[in-house]
């Protein structure tokens, strides 16, 4: 592929991906400027790899991997804010598009519900439930067996449902 | 609630979004970051970073680009401050530095750049060092990029003087030299209490000074001072008025008149058609040069306001 052809791919994996791939570092990270940052140091790695036309199966998993590093390397270097701080403190949850209050106390009502939930076991869930993986594409993103993300998410969701009172 | 809805429940998180501006923004600049740096089949057909600069895409780009700098000047600007460790960091060297380069396309203007960029790793090691946060791995990352970044500045000025550009090159090398310079003195300034990697990386950017320096370079149109403003506490109102260095070379004489600073700040002295940065550091109590070839006016701080100065002290 040359230039033009690689960046038009490049960003129509920006378009489908991006706000999954912010959402994914809010969620790890708590601070909204910081995911934004994340986001596209992301996506410039991203690029990176399909500049030097390095073969990739899985786009979206490659995007997930490449923010799981980044995050790890943050967190290396700072103090993480726990998912408390976010809802007590008022998080803008959708910058500047206005979204009505009731949807912004949805998001803050689901975000008070999995933030118990060890981070590992959020991040299967969302990124199930949320963004739309496979546990084999989570399990790819993971380094696990398909199945160890199965039993994961499923007692994840249990949890959950213990939280929303629901009953078998 | 049945525990069909619970996925539902949590689809809810799909309202933590990037809002339209966000994702138009960050579309934008990751549109220019990828021309910048284009496929690597790209590059060696020759549609280079040059050959962009002559095509129609970066005309429509640099009005793009220059409309996305004014709007998102809040963190593009915010990112210039930012050394290793911070999390702007990655802004300032892949977003701010590209742009740099593309709004600089003649061949001065990217030597020049070049230097910039390779004095700004220098600076990320004196903010560090000043912090107490100049690990080795920050040194090591730091100076391998400004070694990196020196040898395409210097690649950038011999092309200006294959070109028929000598004092264009001349320039840009005394200017490197002259603010490497002020780098390695503000580093030494910097008490390191036994650190091993500044006293490393001071000795990277002495190294790469003297190499400059004798690389061909009149000696006397490169010069860095660094003078005490103010030596006492007592700041009287003396203090305010203007000082005036002297410089003087093989064959020229030049000075300069300046407010006394307060604080660290560059003073330009002009050799013929040269302008050079010396910078003035407030942390020192005794005027010091950095290129002892040429002689030098340092003022003394306790002396009065109009004295002219003379004599060198290194």
């Amino acid at each position: 592929m040359d230039q033009d052809e690689t960046k038009e791919q490049f960003l129509a994996v920006y378009d489908q991906y991006a706000d999954d791939i912010f959402r994914f570092c809010v969620l790890k990270v708590s601070r909204r400027p910081v995911a934004e940052d994340l986001t596209q140091e992301v996506l410039m790695r991203f690029w990176q790899q399909l500049r030097q036309g390095t073969e990739i199966g899985n786009e979206r998993a490659l995007l997930y991997t490449i923010a799981r590093n980044l995050i790890t390397d943050w967190y290396r270097k700072k103090k993480e804010q726990s998912l408390d701080a976010m809802t007590d403190e008022g998080f803008e949850f959708a910058g500047d598009d206005h979204r009505t209050i009731e949807e912004q106390a949805q998001v803050r009502e689901a975000l008070d519900v999995i933030k118990d939930l060890d981070d590992t076991s959020r991040e299967a869930l969302t990124l199930r439930f949320v963004d739309g993986l496979s546990p084999k594409d989570i399990a790819e993103i993971h380094g696990e067996t398909a199945n160890a993300v199965s039993v994961r998410i499923n007692r994840a969701l249990k949890k959950v449902q213990e939280r929303l009172h629901v009953h078998d | 609630m049945t525990d069909n809805h619970t996925p539902h429940f949590l689809k809810r998180l799909k309202g933590i979004a990037l809002s339209s501006n966000e994702r138009l923004m960050m579309r934008e600049r990751l549109a220019a970051y990828a021309d910048m740096h284009p496929t690597l089949d790209a590059t060696a057909s020759g549609t280079s970073i040059f050959t962009f600069f002559a095509s129609r895409r970066f005309s429509l780009y640099a009005g793009a680009l220059m409309a996305f700098l004014v709007v998102s000047s809040g963190v593009t600007f915010a990112a210039e401050g930012s050394v290793p460790g911070d999390h702007l960091y990655a802004i300032k060297v892949n977003v701010n530095e590209p742009v740099m380069t593309v709004f600089s396309p003649t061949a001065t203007g990217q030597a020049k750049v070049a230097a910039e960029i390779a004095t700004r790793r220098a600076d990320e090691a004196v903010v560090l060092a000043s912090r107490g946060k100049l690990t080795n791995e920050h040194r090591e990352y730091l100076t391998k990029e400004f070694e990196t970044r020196l040898k395409i500045a210097t690649r950038k000025t011999d092309e200006l003087t294959q070109a028929g550009k000598s004092v264009e090159a001349a320039t840009v090398k005394a200017m490197l030299a002259a603010n490497i310079a002020g780098e390695a003195q503000a580093l030494g300034a910097v008490d390191d209490e036994g650190n091993e990697g500044q006293r490393a990386f001071l000795r990277v950017l002495v190294a790469v000074n003297e190499h400059i320096e004798g690389d061909d370079i009149d000696a006397a149109t490169a010069v860095t001072i660094a003078v005490s403003a103010q030596a006492d506490e007592d700041t009287s109102a003396t203090s305010e008025e203007p000082v005036t260095l002297m410089a003087k070379s093989a064959n020229a004489t030049t000075s300069v008149e300046a407010q006394r600073p307060k604080k660290t700040q560059f003073i330009r002295l002009r050799f013929a058609s040269t302008t050079l940065p010396v910078r003035l550091n407030t942390q020192l109590n005794t005027g010091r040069i950095l290129v002892p070839k040429t002689d030098v006016a340092i003022p003394d701080a306790k002396e009065p306001a109009d004295t002219t100065f003379t004599g060198i002290d290194h």
